[in-house]
């Protein structure tokens, strides 16, 4: 079930009537116990076990076994969690991390590393002269299996650091895991940040319901106007580089650049939405990363929370920016190289993660570098300065973005080729030729320039209510009208 | 260049900068954090310190508008659904509707012109619409002396679902045919199924209305899904029409060939004018190859349909049931096109067709053989020439049904 589309907005619908039009704070439900005991369940409560059946829904929409896996999983990180507040013996309680992570990860690796795995070692056999050794197995990627793995574990890692309280209800940890808003494609939500919320008694506001329906916009337009138009220049491309002219091939690599951005930051728009008006707050998850000075800046605004959590759970135990140059340069390779396997079960994956590892590392020398040298430092901080830096680290991202869309080392050999070697060829067809995507990039643009001057903050102050709904509206129907015939599924839900 | 207002804020920003408390920029990041700025304005207030105009004012607005903001989006949500239909004319309908509604309108006129007539009423497909020159027979006298009224019916991608609405409507306004003629159209008996070709397929819920999309519910295999379809470009017209409007932007509708049939207008009994070129070898080429790969997968797995089984009896026991006397059509079409259905398929269609004569007492009007390759447009759509040899024979054919017909089974059109 995509948030664009039509069975969403049904579900969406009756899932927000019944969650504040029911009244349920005046609901208090006394189920007896065998012992003469009761429990009472409030209506808070019975708020949650709403939204915790319609998450349920939402992923057995999809598949109904593998959305009792997520239960399963969960249910056993609860217990593991319990386990590690009770216990005191520091082996017992790393034993039980270990069992959790082993776990979850484990279940990552069968069903989305497994047949990648032994594809690769097959391969190597093959090359090496032996015949064929490995079938693959059959099994499909559960969605979303990556950002809930992530969830978990960021679980039983912070309740093994004492960073939070074991949860004693079993129905807040799946909730936590579950909630629909985020468990497909992100944000990757903290258990510190959002079990406290689960617990807090929700009220109607006006202003959280504007809020969300303004996040849930700005998805839409990112999703449908832009993300869905420039795949529209992009796929032809990637499918076969070979096909196109030189310029083709650049403008897909950059179609396919804010494509990505706008998919996935739109999504989250639409997740932060959703939360909202169900009362609860998610994370930020992108901050304009095309505006970033360096590749480290990069990566502190692009997929905010896939990158911290690499930092507080990979990076950081690695040893993180301590240690001597090399182990740094080690540690940036190791994360970045895993975080690139996170997106996807391909080489090509693997090597874009290393490729950022390199920049990172890249950038860290760079950096103690012009420490030594003022007047250098200065330049760079100048206008000038930070206009070139930001180019360097767009174009940097740029071409690791041929890696990270080409499906086989072939294409992203061809693409590369197309791209550096001039060929005269064609362009893509499309129904209004490159005139919409030159459209889309400006926009893009400009409304990277009036975020950063503060346009629309200070220009909707001044609007009169019954403009500004015209203004909401005429976006609503713009998206309404670019959208694709056919839903496009988003991008990270594959990973 | 920045206003005082976001210099006193970035004063604000930096004196209490925290990780969680950090105002981000982002596109419209107005909508970012007014929550947590609303609940900043509180502490500060708490501790008697300035609240920061601009920070605090969207978040305080949206407060107190929110509500309205919500009623006007509504209000003008539904003038720009309004507005969407006043831009839709005619131009922009499927081609079927559009027929459809052209022949509704002419039939009523000339029912009006001469309501004492008998009614002779062809109901079919595109094949039909082509084919039956009803002209030629209209105004000659019937069995009991007093003149025809003949008409083609034929509307493109009709078949018994549409035949059956046809008939149902024509009852409900109180016109009884003097004799009807239903085409059977074989490609749409097919069973619906994905990407196959049949009745539903070109059934597009979005241009049905509600009295339409009510009477096809039994015959729709997902009739849920077509009520999703129906009420979703009644809620967001917008989004359900989005292909059209882009359709019409891009300007697809004005490019018509001179020799393109199916464009050409109609006379004044319901049939195509075809125009005598039949066009270049090139575009007739394109267009048997085009009909060939349309229908020949379809066809080569053709099952027939419940649905439409069930909608061709529905047609024929509600023609019993009022006394109108009818005849089943198989329309002519070329062997090469006929040959697409593998025997098993062509056995059950006879059997059904045998079956469908044989309960409900209707004549079968066998012309699928009647005319040569050179008369077809495209394998199953005639040309000119085509058009004028089956009316001939059509007309015999009609002739011989009216007299046949019992004197007590003739009512006039219009009681």
């Amino acid at each position: 079930m995509l948030f664009c589309s039509w069975n969403f907005a049904q579900f969406f619908t009756i899932v927000f009537a019944l969650y504040w039009f029911v009244p349920w704070r005046r609901l208090r439900w006394k189920i007896p116990l065998p012992r003469r005991r009761s429990f009472t369940l409030t209506g808070d409560e019975a708020r949650i076990w709403l939204l915790l059946a319609a998450s349920f829904y939402f992923y057995a929409s999809w598949s109904r076994k593998l959305a009792l896996l997520i239960v399963a999983s969960t249910l056993l990180d609860y217990c593991i969690g319990l386990g590690l507040e009770t216990f005191r013996r520091p082996r017992l309680r790393l034993a039980l991390l270990v069992l959790s992570i082993t776990a979850n990860l484990g279940l990552l690796c069968l069903f989305k590393y497994s047949n990648f795995f032994l594809a690769s070692l097959d391969e190597v056999l093959i090359a090496a002269g032996s015949s064929r050794w490995f079938n693959t197995l059959q099994v499909i990627l559960p969605i979303g299996i990556s950002f809930y793995t992530f969830e978990a574990i960021n679980y039983t890692v912070d309740v093994y650091r004492r960073q939070v309280r074991a949860e004693r209800n079993p129905a807040h940890l799946l909730f936590f895991v579950l909630f629909f808003p985020h468990l497909i494609a992100g944000p990757i939500v903290r258990a510190k940040d959002f079990l406290p919320q689960i617990r807090r008694s929700k009220r109607w506001s006006w202003a959280r319901f504007q809020l969300g329906g303004e996040y849930f916009l700005l998805g839409l337009l990112k999703k449908w106007i832009f993300a869905d138009q420039l795949a529209l220049y992009a796929d032809p491309v990637f499918a076969a580089p070979g096909d196109f002219g030189t310029l083709a091939n650049w403008l897909a690599l950059l179609a396919f650049t804010l494509q990505v951005y706008c998919d996935i930051s739109g999504y989250s728009d639409m997740a932060l939405g959703t939360a909202h008006l169900l009362g609860y707050k998610l994370s930020m998850n992108f901050n304009m990363p095309y505006l970033a000075t360096s590749v480290a800046d990069y990566w502190r605004r692009d997929h905010i929370s896939l990158s911290t959590w690499l930092r507080d759970y990979l990076f950081i135990p690695l040893g993180g920016s301590r240690g001597s140059r090399w182990q740094v340069c080690r540690n940036f390779l190791i994360t970045m190289t895993l975080g690139g396997l996170w997106h996807g079960a391909s080489w090509n994956f693997v090597l874009w993660g290393f490729l950022h590892g390199v920049f990172l590392s890249v950038n860290r020398f760079f950096r103690v570098y012009c420490q030594a040298r003022p007047s250098l430092e200065s330049f760079l901080q100048s206008m000038l300065g930070t206009a070139l830096r930001m180019t360097l680290t767009f174009f940097c991202v740029y071409q690791g973005f041929v890696l990270f869309r080409a499906q086989t080392f072939a294409l992203t050999q061809a693409m590369y080729h197309r791209l550096w070697v001039p060929v005269e060829g064609v362009g893509v067809a499309h129904p209004y030729g490159y005139g919409l995507f030159w459209c889309l990039v400006a926009v893009f643009v400009l409304a990277h320039v009036a975020a950063c001057r503060q346009w629309w903050e200070r220009f909707s102050l001044r609007l009169p209510t019954p403009i500004l709904g015209f203004t909401y509206v005429l976006a609503l129907i713009l998206c309404m009208v670019m959208a694709p015939i056919y839903d496009k599924p988003f991008l990270y839900m594959q990973f | 260049m920045h206003s005082s207002a976001s210099e006193s804020r970035g004063e604000m920003s930096k004196s209490n900068r925290s990780p969680t408390t950090a105002l981000i920029r982002y596109p419209l990041s107005a909508v970012r954090y007014p929550l947590l700025a609303l609940a900043e304005g509180r502490q500060r207030k708490a501790k008697n310190q300035q609240p920061t105009p601009y920070a605090l004012a969207r978040p305080r607005r949206m407060k107190a508008t929110a509500r309205g903001l919500l009623c006007w989006g509504l209000f003008w949500y539904a003038v720009a659904q309004l507005a969407l239909f006043v831009w839709m004319d005619d131009s922009w309908a499927l081609n079927r509707t559009r027929v459809e509604h052209q022949k509704w309108e002419q039939l009523h006129t000339r029912l009006a012109e001469f309501p004492d007539r008998p009614l002779v009423l062809m109901l079919g497909s595109s094949r039909t619409d082509w084919a039956f020159q009803a002209g030629r027979l209209d105004g000659q006298p019937g069995p009991d002396g007093r003149p025809l009224h003949v008409y083609n019916l034929g509307v493109p991608t009709t078949g018994p679902m549409h035949e059956a609405l046809y008939l149902n409507d024509l009852l409900d306004e109180g016109i009884r045919p003097r004799l009807l003629l239903i085409e059977l159209v074989t490609t749409h008996l097919n069973q619906s199924r994905r990407t196959f070709i049949s009745e539903e397929h070109f059934t597009v819920p979005l241009w049905l209305n509600a009295h339409q999309l009510m009477f096809f519910r039994p015959y729709f295999s997902n009739p849920r899904k077509a009520l999703i379809e129906w009420v979703q470009a009644r809620v967001s017209p917008w989004y359900a029409f989005r292909w059209h409007i882009h359709e019409h932007l891009q300007g697809h509708d004005e490019f018509i060939r001179p020799y393109e049939q199916a464009r050409q207008p109609m006379d004044s009994w319901g049939c195509r004018i075809l125009c005598d070129d039949p066009g270049t070898p090139e575009y007739r080429a394109s267009r048997w190859g085009g009909a060939f790969s349309m229908y020949g997968m379809s066809l080569q797995q053709f099952r027939l349909g419940a649905k439409p089984a069930q909608a061709m009896h529905d047609l024929l026991a509600r023609c019993r049931r009022e006394r109108i006397p009818v005849a089943l059509v198989l329309m002519p079409i070329t062997q090469e096109f006929r040959a697409l259905i593998p025997a098993e398929g062509r056995a059950e269609l006879d059997n059904f067709v045998a079956e469908l004569c044989d309960r409900y007492g209707t004549d079968l009007i066998d012309a699928s053989d009647w005319l040569d390759r050179a008369d077809f447009d495209d394998g199953h759509h005639v040309l000119k020439t085509g058009a004028h040899k089956f009316s001939t024979r059509m007309i015999d054919e009609v002739q011989k049904l009216l007299v046949r017909t019992s004197p007590s089974e003739a009512q006039p059109s219009i009681p």
